[in-house]
């Protein structure tokens, strides 16, 4: 379970609310720019042969949008990130061999779209909230045996 | 690890166009920090943390020194931050994990700063900049 205050469940749900779908698919694209030893998980996903190609290549942007989608359906059930990704911690852990690590490092590439995106309304209090949703989310993706 | 000529170019390139708020963006970075890792404040038991405290901006303006310090010697950063490199690892001893955290919220900060300008090459070249600075700053731990 994750506990978030009141003011911080608002400031999660006034972003969410205004999130451009299409904008942030760039996170994927950004994250294996910038961890490229991600890119290797990736190997079937067409051309990631120089940064442009990466941020251009439509099977990854369409993946980051699927990523993203599913990230909000954590924004909808905040207090309960484990039930909500049970599943896809079985897929990412049990057959994809993700190492954990990397869902943090996924959870920092949303925060610095985020703030690409809202700017000035993306303040310290705001992305506060926001880093305690994606620890959450990155948290419940982890093995079982990691869990607390 | 060292940068590369295009990466030099990015990362000066992103500092000019804010070096004149370069006092408020290490301010703003700290801020950041308290307000996502509160257990880095136990750093500075000696601070008013407040948003808007003299000290809390005093010490962003230190902050933004050190890392204007760094990309106008962007070819030795060892040596521009040698001095910092000894206190940090002598005196102040910072666990290392913080310099993550501060560098993630340095990055959110030039993100919110400038949205149009910091796109994936720049992201990249500032994340490698960071985890540079970061790594002289704890050479010395041992």
């Amino acid at each position: 379970m994750v506990h978030f205050i009141a003011e911080e469940m608002a400031a999660v749900a006034c972003l969410s609310a205004k999130v451009n779908m299409e904008a942030v698919g760039e996170i994927l694209g950004r994250f294996l720019v910038i961890y490229s030893l991600t890119q290797s998980f990736f190997d079937n996903f067409g051309s990631l042969s120089s940064h442009s190609a990466i941020m251009g290549n439509p099977r990854i942007k369409a993946h980051g949008k699927k990523e993203l989608t599913s990230f909000g359906s954590g924004v909808k059930h905040m207090d309960d990130p484990k039930g909500t990704f049970a599943q896809l911690s079985e897929l990412h852990c049990g057959k994809l061999h993700v190492d954990p690590e990397n869902f943090k490092l996924l959870g920092n590439m949303i925060l610095i779209v985020l703030a690409i995106h809202f700017s000035k309304e993306f303040i310290p209090q705001m992305q506060a909230a926001w880093e305690k949703l994606t620890t959450g989310v990155a948290n419940a993706l982890a093995p079982r045996k990691y869990h607390r | 690890m060292s940068l590369t000529k295009a990466e030099r170019t990015m990362v000066v390139s992103i500092w000019g166009k804010i070096s004149m708020q370069a006092d408020a963006v290490g301010t703003e970075a700290l801020q950041r920090l308290f307000c996502s890792y509160p257990q880095t404040k136990t750093y500075f038991p000696h601070f008013d943390l407040h948003e808007g405290s003299p000290q809390l901006r005093a010490h962003g303006s230190k902050v933004a020194a050190a890392v204007g310090d760094a990309v106008k010697s962007i070819d030795n950063v060892a040596g521009a931050l040698a001095k910092l490199s000894e206190l940090h690892a002598y005196i102040l001893r910072v666990d290392p994990v913080n310099f993550k955290f501060l560098s993630h919220c340095l990055l959110v900060t030039l993100a919110s700063h400038l949205p149009a300008d910091f796109t994936a090459d720049a992201h990249a070249a500032w994340d490698k900049f960071l985890s540079i600075v970061s790594s002289v700053l704890t050479e010395k731990y041992r």
